[in-house]
């Protein structure tokens, strides 16, 4: 990894830790932050916000701001198409930004300029597509999608992630982690499929993931942040990972490669979530 | 006294007659001819009518409502049908709704498979095949085939786009314009800013390249064009807008790569990529589309505003030649030379303008 973008992460780090400091300043927009799918759950591509199911809910403002723009009908003039059928964005202070998808606006909505903070915006729908209202923060300034759960009020939370499998691939052959089958040495990607629980109940993403070899940790990525530069999609404000290079098309966490030689390797991973609920997996590979 | 006011008065008489004859025989500009629409067919849209029309390569899609298809322009029907929220469609291809969510098949104009892919909301913009992707931060560029071509992710949502032939631009609901080429590479990003809050409401591309107009922010807002140079694309004319849009705002760079037609409050814009004509159609629009009848230079105009819609025939950059108002029912406009095809969910229709 470079040194800018060492740098760039770090700065980011520190950005989001700035607006963690003022966090709650946000309000939940919708159904009482009980969300269906958050930020970086795979939703056919690393989801950049949160997603609530709730059909006829109200979508409210998630704090004082001024309304930017609000599209709505099928597409936009030159043809992109609009998620959900509906774009609203609201303008904050210090340069952030609240995108909203997919909601129906009201005549009560629709006059708009100024809102304060609760201020309906209009009402969830049940869309063809079954996303309902996607809500995203968006830091300007810096360009990034910030983690609504970095902003918003905590959401009680005792259920720690869960680990479904973890897959070792080496040259597109994947392998279940046998404790009892050994492997030959090579360079191994660990594909991951690990999801937290969200407060609707549905498979959503964890908060942090780090993998550790023989006790070192090896690698590690932080939900904080999503970005993109020159067309390239970014994930995790410290190490900047490619989307299309970490998470497989089936949504799996890909880590690696990582270099397992002749022995017994322990591989460890550990999940955590926002509130800090931790699940611990290790795994004993022995390699020939 | 009264003898030289009486003079005064024939001398004020004659100078007058004098600029009026000048101003018409000096300053005189030849009538355009009269123009007219004249109706060369209509013909009712059944699902499933088909097969009679002639060599694919001259069909052309139709969209109205959930009802797409092609037809030819003598109006032949080759392929009409329905689907729940209708089908992206253009002349060479389109895309068959599928049950699957990210599934799309993509058939010829004769309901031909050419392939299956995956895309979220596939769609056509100036005949290039793209799907949308990432919550609207996203595109994938397509080949003629359904093959990807490439792939571009933008840091945010898009407020605007517009496609031509070589280039792709995308303008972000945070104040960027960022341009894309023929091979998904990135050749400019650019933030106009100028105004109190960064915002793209509008983006047009010249079908060659060479020119991007844009309309940006709020407070104040701001109308930009850039052109090509010979590494990247520069400012090369703005002014800014009384308008306080906070909705998507039409803009086209028209074909002749030289005017550029925006919405404004109290009509549609035309401005030139020099800047030097700036001036205002009396045409109010919520959108708008437009074509260029080179042979005539003609210029038609299809407005809408509400559920109403009209064609404006004008000669540019803002003389109007005439206005048809279409029925309530038209949802479907497309000019072709001094040809204009309408239609709605059930009827299609020609009528071609012609000059007395």
């Amino acid at each position: 990894m470079s040194k800018t973008t060492m740098r760039s992460g770090m700065l980011a780090l520190a950005a989001v830790a700035a607006l963690a400091a003022t966090a709650a300043a946000f309000e939940w927009p919708a159904d009482a932050g009980k969300f269906r799918f958050g930020f970086g759950a795979f939703r056919n591509g690393f989801l950049r916000g949160a997603e609530f199911g709730v059909a006829e809910g109200l979508v409210r403002s998630a704090d004082d701001g001024e309304l930017t723009f609000v599209a709505t009908g099928p597409s936009l003039p030159g043809g992109y198409p609009i998620f959900g059928g509906t774009l609203l964005v609201v303008s904050h202070a210090s340069d952030m930004i609240t995108i909203y998808e997919g909601l129906q606006r009201g005549p009560s909505s629709s006059y708009l300029k100024n809102v304060k903070a609760g201020d309906i915006l209009g009402r969830s729908t049940a869309v063809p597509n079954g996303r309902g209202v996607s809500f995203y923060t968006y830091d300007a300034r810096a360009r990034r999608f910030i983690n609504p759960l970095i902003l918003l009020p905590r959401i009680v939370d005792d259920k720690p992630p869960a680990i479904r499998s973890a897959m070792l691939s080496l040259e597109g052959q994947e392998l279940v982690i046998d404790q009892a089958r050994p492997v030959r040495q090579g360079a191994y990607y660990l594909l991951l499929d690990a999801f937290d629980t969200t407060p609707s109940g549905a498979a959503g993403a964890p908060f942090e993931v780090r993998v550790l070899l023989d006790g070192s940790e090896r690698a590690r990525v932080v939900y904080d942040a999503a970005w993109a530069v020159g067309g390239a999609s970014l994930l995790f404000g410290a190490t900047g990972l490619v989307e299309d290079s970490f998470q497989a098309p089936d949504g799996r966490l890909r880590f690696g490669p990582f270099n397992l030689s002749s022995g017994r390797v322990i591989l460890t991973i550990i999940a955590s979530d926002y509130a800090g609920n931790k699940r611990e997996q290790t795994y004993s590979v022995s390699v020939q | 006294m009264n003898e030289g006011k009486e003079r005064r008065v024939t001398f004020s008489v004659l100078g007058t007659i004098v600029v009026i004859l000048v101003y018409f025989f000096v300053f005189a500009e030849p009538l355009s001819a009269e123009l007219s629409a004249v109706p060369q067919w209509k013909v009712a849209l059944g699902v499933g009518a088909a097969g009679t029309a002639s060599a694919p390569a001259e069909l052309l899609a139709f969209a109205a409502g959930n009802r797409y298809g092609y037809f030819s322009p003598d109006g032949e029907l080759a392929l009409i049908a329905e689907a729940q929220t209708g089908a992206p469609v253009a002349d060479t291809s389109y895309i068959e709704p599928s049950s699957a969510k990210t599934a799309a098949v993509l058939r010829n104009p004769r309901g031909e498979e050419i392939t299956k892919f995956t895309a979220a909301l596939p769609f056509y913009a100036s005949g290039r095949l793209f799907s949308a992707e990432g919550d609207g931060t996203a595109l994938i560029a397509y080949d003629e085939y359904g093959s990807k071509a490439w792939s571009y992710s933008f840091p945010c949502q898009l407020g605007a786009f517009s496609a031509g032939d070589q280039l792709v631009v995308g303008g972000t609901v945070d104040g960027w314009l960022e341009g894309v080429d023929a091979r998904g590479q990135n050749v400019f990003s650019f933030a106009p800013g100028g105004s109190r809050l960064p915002v793209v409401l509008g983006v047009g591309v010249s079908r060659s390249g060479n020119w991007v107009a844009a309309v940006t922010g709020i407070d104040r807002q701001r109308l930009i064009v850039l052109g090509r140079g010979a590494h990247d694309y520069r400012v090369a004319s703005h002014r800014y807008l009384e308008s306080d849009f906070r909705e998507p705002v039409r803009v086209i760079v028209m074909e002749d790569d030289r005017h550029v037609l925006y919405r404004r409050d109290d009509g549609i814009g035309v401005w030139s990529v020099d800047g030097s004509i700036d001036t205002v159609l009396p045409v109010r629009a919520d959108t708008f589309d437009v074509a260029l009848d080179d042979s005539r230079g003609i210029a038609y105009l299809v407005a809408r505003r509400g559920r109403k819609s009209e064609i404006v025939a004008f000669r540019l950059p803002a003389t109007l030649l005439g206005r048809i108002a279409l029925p309530d029912s038209s949802e479907f406009v497309r000019f072709s030379g001094s040809s204009v095809y309408i239609g709605g969910r059930t009827w299609l229709a020609r009528f071609d303008f012609m000059e007395d």
